[in-house]
């Protein structure tokens, strides 16, 4: 049995001792939940296609398919991306349905990509203190909130449902040398943590229960030792889903007061050899 | 006899920087004259508060027209030193010929400043005539800065 537990070889346990009894058992059960909390990539499909964990144990108990939804929604003008528990399930696979699209695609299909938005907006330098100022209330008038400033620029973090409102309005503070929009798509990163989460809780739960029924004291601790790592990867999950919710959530612009680089001036503009082109400006009139 | 020397030693000097430049320049009420602190023909004049004008001139080379003076000059202003063009305008000089406007801001140390740049092009030269100085002193002398490049006269 240990030998067909798949991915059983998660670093902990060694394969080549044959285990006996209710140890056996016991480390099998583990081993069975490491594996659905290993890996990353293609859990969709490992999550469909490996064993319940109730049917090491012989019993018919249910599987904790209702993980808990995650804490808080999401911030207005973001399309929700909760577990809506149509994500991915422990439970069986019915029988030729195992290379099945993962129903996260479903939750894709209902909720759209996930964009994580962020702009740069590159304004002349000119009325830099007052603009800033426009800047940073323009974040505020959009919900939004001031992320840093410095003399030269001002980054703005702004709803996503605001976004594009946001930039239009920005475009006519003053005279835009340069602006650049990037939507970065993370629907997967985001549906693939997801799913690794839904089932480190379940690994979680289940080694719970085992704990309770352990009655070595070596078990216990294989147990707890466990149960600490899966508890810390439940935390790093946790952690990314909420990174990646709240960048999607808001989006983030920056707002730059300086000249392009002389590379960009370089690729795009005419720049002929003549020198009194280089002795214009401010600073030469001024210097009497 | 020395005094008188100087004077008209001066009065020459002037006569012929004024000889060597292709242009006469305008200098508006209030403004103070200080060419003679300048090579090459230059023209500068300043208020006592310190609103500039100047006026240069080079040769048309490449031959250019008016509009690609104009575009050349915006491109680098605003590419190279982050100056937001804040309008353009059509402007004549004495002689009723055409010329361009670029009116530009910029911050100097975080004060905002205004430069006005005037271009007029003819088949010899390209004339550049600057105003600059801070935001409020540039406002206030407009009707002068307009006076300036009405009464320009290239050669």
């Amino acid at each position: 049995m240990l030998k067909s537990t798949p991915r059983a070889a998660c670093g902990l346990f060694d394969e080549r001792r044959a285990p006996s009894g209710r140890r056996a058992i016991t480390t099998a059960l583990i081993a069975a939940f490491v594996t659905a909390g290993c890996g990353a990539a293609g859990d969709y499909k490992m999550a469909a296609e490996a064993p319940s964990p109730g049917a090491y144990r012989g019993d018919s108990a249910p599987m904790a398919s209702a993980a808990p939804m995650e804490e808080g929604g999401l911030a207005s003008g973001f399309r929700s991306y909760a577990m809506d528990g149509a994500v991915a399930s422990n439970g069986p696979t019915p029988a030729g349905t195992s290379t099945a699209p993962p129903q996260g695609s479903e939750a894709f299909q209902q909720h759209g990509p996930m964009l994580i938005y962020t702009a740069t907006i590159n304004l002349a330098v000119f009325q830099v203190v007052e603009a800033s100022k426009q800047v940073e209330q323009m974040a505020r008038d959009a919900g939004g909130f001031l992320a840093r400033r410095d003399d030269t620029s001002i980054v703005i973090r702004v709803p996503a449902a605001k976004f594009e409102d946001t930039m239009k309005r920005l475009e006519k503070l003053g005279d835009v040398l340069h602006r650049n929009v990037v939507a970065e798509d993370v629907t997967e990163q985001f549906m693939d943590a997801e799913v690794r989460l839904k089932n480190a809780r379940a690994v979680r739960d289940r080694l719970a229960q085992l704990l309770e029924k352990a009655n070595k004291v070596e078990d216990s601790l294989a147990i707890e030792k466990e149960l600490t790592r899966v508890g810390t990867e439940i935390e790093t999950l946790e952690g990314k889903l909420k990174y990646l919710r709240d960048r999607a959530a808001y989006s983030t612009i920056t707002v730059s007061f300086q000249p392009k680089q002389s590379d960009n001036v370089k690729a795009n503009a005419v720049r002929i050899p003549v020198e009194w082109l280089d002795q214009l400006g401010l600073g030469r009139l001024l210097s009497l | 006899m020395s005094k008188k020397l100087l004077v008209l030693a001066s009065a020459l000097a002037l006569t012929a920087l004024a000889g060597c430049r292709p242009f006469a320049p305008a200098t508006p009420p209030g403004f103070v004259d200080l060419s003679e602190s300048y090579s090459n023909g230059e023209y500068r004049s300043t208020t006592a508060d310190g609103m500039v004008l100047g006026v240069r001139a080079f040769p048309n080379k490449p031959a250019g027209e008016l509009s690609f003076w104009t575009k050349v000059v915006e491109n680098r202003l605003r590419d190279t030193s982050g100056y937001a063009l804040l309008e353009t305008k059509d402007v004549k000089d004495r002689n009723g010929n055409a010329g361009k406007q670029l009116r530009f801001g910029h911050d100097e140390s975080t004060i905002p400043h205004l430069y006005y740049l005037t271009i007029f092009v003819n088949e010899d030269h390209v004339y550049l005539l600057e105003a600059g100085g801070t935001k409020d002193l540039v406002t206030k002398h407009e009707p002068q800065i307009a006076w300036s490049i009405e009464n320009f006269l290239p050669k």
